[in-house]
């Protein structure tokens, strides 16, 4: 968790995670083996996510919006990739686990 | 090489990197701008006819996220929002909302791309426009 506003509803939270993909470091192996150039692949990333609530008085309810975005560093440490992380698969993923942390506090779980 | 000649190339260099226009000092570029104070608040500056400003704080936080943008840090207190949005590049955008007499609220954004402060009137314009369509938005309860 890196911050949270109780008043606007913002809870912001990060983290480090491995990014090495098989295909990357296969391609480099290849590289490395025919010309003899070691080409660097993802390393690490950090995630960060953004989630925003707030109060839906006619339903007696929350509106919660989540946002994810990512950076990677490589095998050489310098940034290889910044990008948005906009697959609908994984906001779902995200409100499936959210749906069930509620129903499991609501259970006292 | 001789140490004379050395030198010479040098001060070759030396006069190539100024005559490119190549700052000298990098520590200036704390409080430098290539606008005026007053045309960069023109630029990044918006009034609007409310006087909620927690709605308002919430809106620029809803409208940074339709235009892509993580939330860094939100405070109702001071009224400020930061966010940065990434995709090939880093931008990071601060915004601010405070009261201006008794009917109206100042909306200031603030971006820098990667490295370089925004000061084109064209994405503030773009921003203010997204954002005065949520107000329209949260106003009229649509979504």
């Amino acid at each position: 968790m890196d911050e949270s506003e109780v008043d606007l509803g913002v809870i912001v939270g990060s983290k480090k995670r491995d990014a090495t993909e098989a295909g990357q470091v296969a391609l480099s192996i290849v590289m490395a083996a025919l010309f003899g150039v070691q080409t660097p692949w993802d390393d690490e990333q950090k995630i960060r996510a953004s989630v925003i609530t707030r109060k839906i008085e006619e339903r007696n309810g929350y509106a919660v919006r989540l946002t994810m975005q990512r950076i990677v560093w490589d095998t050489q440490g310098r940034i290889s990739r910044t990008e948005p992380l906009d697959e609908s698969e994984m906001y779902q993923e995200f409100f499936d686990k959210l749906s069930k942390a509620v129903f499991l506090e609501a259970q006292e779980l | 090489m001789n140490a004379r000649t050395a030198i010479q190339c040098m001060l070759v260099v030396l006069l190539g990197f100024v005559s490119a226009g190549c700052q000298m000092d990098s520590r200036k570029q704390a409080l430098a701008t290539t606008e005026s104070q007053v045309a960069l608040r023109q630029i990044q500056t918006r009034a609007f006819d409310t006087t909620n400003r927690q709605l308002m704080l919430r809106t620029v936080i809803a409208t940074m996220q339709d235009l892509s943008f993580v939330i860094d840090k939100a405070d109702a207190t001071l009224g400020s929002v930061s966010g940065t949005k990434l995709d090939g590049y880093q931008l990071r955008m601060s915004v601010t909302v405070r009261p201006r007499g008794q009917t109206q609220l100042l909306v200031r954004a603030n971006a820098q791309y990667n490295i370089t402060p925004v000061e084109d009137p064209e994405p503030y314009q773009q921003f203010f426009t997204a954002l005065e369509k949520s107000v329209f938005l949260t106003a009229h309860n649509v979504d």
